[in-house]
């Protein structure tokens, strides 16, 4: 597990690598946030910021946002 | 459903999550950023967020919460607590309340608002809660306790983009409703509060923690449950940390002895304290009593010279394995004197066992660091791994200080901004401050390990690139003391030992010295340079002493390069000089059996240089001490061509300039010459443009000066090579002597193998 990108000075991202995918997970600090994926960067758009973030290799990527966890899932 | 509570990782702490693992969360039909609620022993009762739970705990049926969630559902590390799934109302507004002692200006309620959007909060809850810059509140943790006041709805609540963030006109210590307060001192430090002490930690809590929860584990067993762990190490490594950490998390009575404390002047009273300080925690067991600096009350006795000592040591002796029984009473010593302590105090059913909290290694360092920045604003380049990389031999308080340098720094750069007339700060300006990548630079330079303080030298700044030619001496250095640290497993499978040490000779300024520096970079290692007459002493028997203690300093702190320059000063052949009461010689003897002791040196090299190897005491040289003899012998001229490269890689030359034909030209210069004539010529160069422009000129004109290759040649009169054909002879003999006298000891070692 390690710090991989950051997003913002204060929201570094998580990797976790299990056996059959990879999370990322960040805190973002804010509820009104929207993530989605454009081939392979995530693109997370909390208002007024933006922030890219890019995709593990793998397949079958979803990206949700709730109550302000950003979670990326990359199957593998 | 149940979940086992472990602790968190240092960086996840201090934002109300929970990781689960995945099995469990799959189970509780749970996503990441769900809130959930953990219902522990008494009522406890903690609302928490999903995170993804570490993949090493795949099916355990893990929760890792951070020590204020534990505190809040009332459970201990190694509990069960049943855990739901939550519906947790999002707060129309929240009334927090602040501290008395902080005087704020200007509306932070965003700022509030930012820091605990996606939090759930509860009304009476006390959240932590960093504000700007971590040392402005002096809390633990470098936390702001701020006090949910009042919610809308009530109950739990969630903290939203659109939630009204009030702060109450009433202090947060006024407010009483809600959580009582904890009116005993426990220290407020959780186990996520320590950084890179997992296994240590673990020992302790096994001693502590386990006999406290359940004792009749013990009984089961027949045996007696632990009174007494005993931690040391060195100065800052979090021995005090951890026993304030184990008293908090399980919530046991702690008292602290400190040493000076206790004594009296009064015949007996000394005694008298220690005893109702024991019988006072007896009274509230389970209890921890922490006695800090061991060593100065519990001295040994045949040493102490006052007969209070000796009393309280006894005192202490019999209280902590008397006849009466002590109950749920158990100790915790620390010390970084371990060897001072009076050995009864060390036997089992005392300090059962001792523990010993060591330097951080990288990884450590790394968690410590994550530790202390955690409330700190950082911008996002700066990399803690590089600085945990780069920060060999630091302990804890070192990192710490660290930090906290580096948030001075940045504090510095806003103080103009700051009016310190006004009795209250803008919030504006707590909001803008930010800790910088240079901040950290600048905290690092005037930071160093405390555990070397007295013999450490900053790591100079040279790389294998800096040293021109002395190839074959590069790749021998590297392959001596770079690859036993970088490739450990080929060593293991080759059966190999590393080397203990490499002597560098030479005749003087060919770049030993510099090679050493360039090792003492490349091998991220700590670096302990010896001079070797900073180790005399005029008192018998303090000069070994001093040879000793680098030694064991190189120990504590391996991987270690100990460095001694000219070391022919302290190691001279013995039986030689007569002249000065053999202190000589005993550094000699001393060093010999350092190097190749009974105690093993373990990642420990030795670099020695010297121009005199003839004079050096032969026991040194011999294999398994200084084993590996690298000749650094005057350049050729493909040499001396690469070192006018490094000398002349930043000076503007003329296009005249041709350093092949400079290299052919200096024939006898060493590595030093070379410098000194790049030096000169700069030096002719700037004198003759210097006195041709005026002085107002200067600036203008200083990017049009050249050196050319007059100013070479002019420089080559005013500097000569160093080295003559007769030296060079002389050190070409010694090379040919050392490697003839390394194949008679191989033969001689064959020989008395057969013998035997």
């Amino acid at each position: 597990m390690t710090v991989t990108q950051r997003l913002d000075e204060d929201v570094s991202v998580s990797r976790y690598e299990y056996e059959d995918s990879v999370v990322l997970a960040a805190d973002l600090g804010t509820t009104e946030a929207t993530a989605e994926i454009v081939g392979d960067t995530v693109i997370v758009v909390a208002e007024p910021e933006q922030y890219d973030l890019t995709l593990p290799e793998g397949e079958d990527a979803r990206a949700f946002i709730r109550n302000g966890v950003l979670t990326v899932e990359v199957s593998r | 459903m149940k979940l086992t509570v472990k602790p968190l990782k240092q960086k996840d702490a201090g934002r109300g999550l929970a990781a689960i693992d995945r099995v469990a969360m799959d189970e509780l039909d749970l996503e990441n950023g769900d809130y959930i609620v953990l219902e522990g022993r008494q009522g406890g009762r903690a609302v928490a967020r999903v995170w993804p739970g570490y993949p090493e705990d795949s099916g355990e049926g893990i929760i890792r919460v951070d020590g204020r969630l534990r505190q809040e559902a009332n459970v201990g590390i190694d509990d069960t607590v049943e855990v739901e799934k939550a519906d947790v109302k999002p707060a129309r507004s929240v009334t927090v309340a602040l501290p008395q002692n902080l005087r704020v200006r200007g509306n932070i309620g965003p700022h509030v608002r930012n820091k605990l959007s996606g939090q759930a909060v509860t009304q009476g809850q006390t959240v932590p809660f960093s504000l700007g810059l971590g040392p402005i509140s002096n809390v633990g943790g470098q936390k702001i306790p701020l006090k949910i006041a009042e919610t809308d709805p009530q109950g739990t609540v969630v903290v939203t983009d659109q939630t009204e963030i009030e702060i109450s006109e009433q202090p947060a210590e006024q407010i009483t409703e809600g959580a009582p307060q904890d009116e005993r001192e426990t220290p407020n430090v959780t186990y996520e509060d320590i950084g890179g002490l997992d296994d240590e930690l673990e020992q302790v809590r096994e001693m502590i923690e386990l006999p406290m929860r359940h004792p009749e584990l013990f009984q089961q067993l027949g045996i007696e449950p632990p009174k007494g762990v005993l931690l040391h190490g060195p100065p800052g490594t979090g021995k005090t940390l951890m026993a304030k950490a184990v008293a908090n998390e399980i919530d046991a009575y702690f008292t602290t002895i400190s040493g000076p404390e206790i004594m009296s002047k009064f015949y007996g009273e000394s005694e008298e304290q220690l005893r109702e300080i024991f019988d006072e925690a007896e009274e509230n067991a389970p209890a921890i009593v922490f006695i800090d600096e061991l060593d100065s009350i519990a001295p040994k006795r045949g040493e102490t010279s006052g007969d209070v000592e000796r009393r309280v040591v006894a005192q202490l002796l019999s209280l902590m394995d008397g006849l009466e029984e002590r109950g749920d009473v158990i100790v915790i010593g620390a010390t970084n004197r371990v060897d001072a302590i009076d050995p009864a105090l060390r036997r089992g059913g005392r300090f059962d066992r001792e523990i010993e909290i060591g330097v951080p290694d990288r990884d450590g360092r790394k968690e410590i660091l994550q530790v202390h920045t955690r409330g700190m604003p950082l911008v996002d380049e700066i990399d803690l791994d590089h600085y945990a990389e780069n920060t060999h031999g630091f302990v804890g308080a070192d990192l710490e200080q660290l930090s906290k340098e580096a948030a001075m720094n940045a504090l510095r750069r806003i103080r103009p901004e700051i009016d310190l007339e006004a009795d209250e700060i803008d919030a504006e300006i707590l909001e803008a401050m930010e800790v910088s990548e240079t901040d950290f630079k600048e905290a690092l330079k005037g930071i160093e390990p405390s555990a070397l303080r007295e013999v450490f030298v900053e790591v100079p700044d040279i790389t294998w690139e800096d040293v021109g030619g002395l190839e074959d001496t590069k790749e021998r250095l590297r392959e001596t003391i770079q690859w036993p640290l970088e490739y450990p497993q080929v060593f293991e499978q080759m059966d190999m030992q590393a080397a203990k040490g490499v002597l560098l000779y030479g005749p003087p300024g060919t770049g030993k010295t510099l090679l050493a520096k360039a090792v003492a970079n490349e091998a991220q290692s700590n670096f302990i340079s010896v001079k070797g007459p900073e180790l005399l002493n005029k008192y018998v028997g303090e000069s070994e002493k001093g040879v000793r203690e680098v030694f064991e300093k190189a120990r504590a702190n391996a991987p270690t390069v100990v460095f001694f320059d000219e070391i022919d000063s302290i190691a001279g052949e013995r039986g030689r000089s007569m002249g000065d009461s053999g202190v000589g010689e005993r550094v000699v003897s001393q060093l010999l059996t350092e190097l190749d002791g009974i105690e093993d040196l373990e990642d420990v090299v030795v670099i020695a240089t010297t121009n005199r190897p003839d004079l050096i005491d032969p026991a040194l040289l011999r294999p398994g001490r200084l084993d590996r003899h690298v000749h650094v012998p005057v350049p050729d001229e493909e040499a001396r061509r690469k070192i006018f490269e490094v000398h002349t890689q930043d000076k503007p030359l003329a296009e005249d300039v041709d350093l092949a034909e400079l290299a052919a030209d200096t024939d006898g210069y060493v590595g030093a010459d070379i410098e000194a004539l790049c030096r000169e010529a700069s030096m002719a160069a700037s004198r003759e443009f210097i006195n041709s422009v005026s002085p107002e000129e200067v600036d203008d004109s200083v990017s049009n000066v050249r050196i050319s290759r007059e100013h070479f040649e002019a420089a080559m009169d005013e500097v000569g090579p160093s080295v003559d054909e007769e030296t060079r002879e002389r050190y070409e003999q010694i090379e040919e002597r050392f490697d003839t006298s390394e194949r008679e000891l191989a033969d001689s070692r064959e020989v008395s193998r057969t013998f035997q």
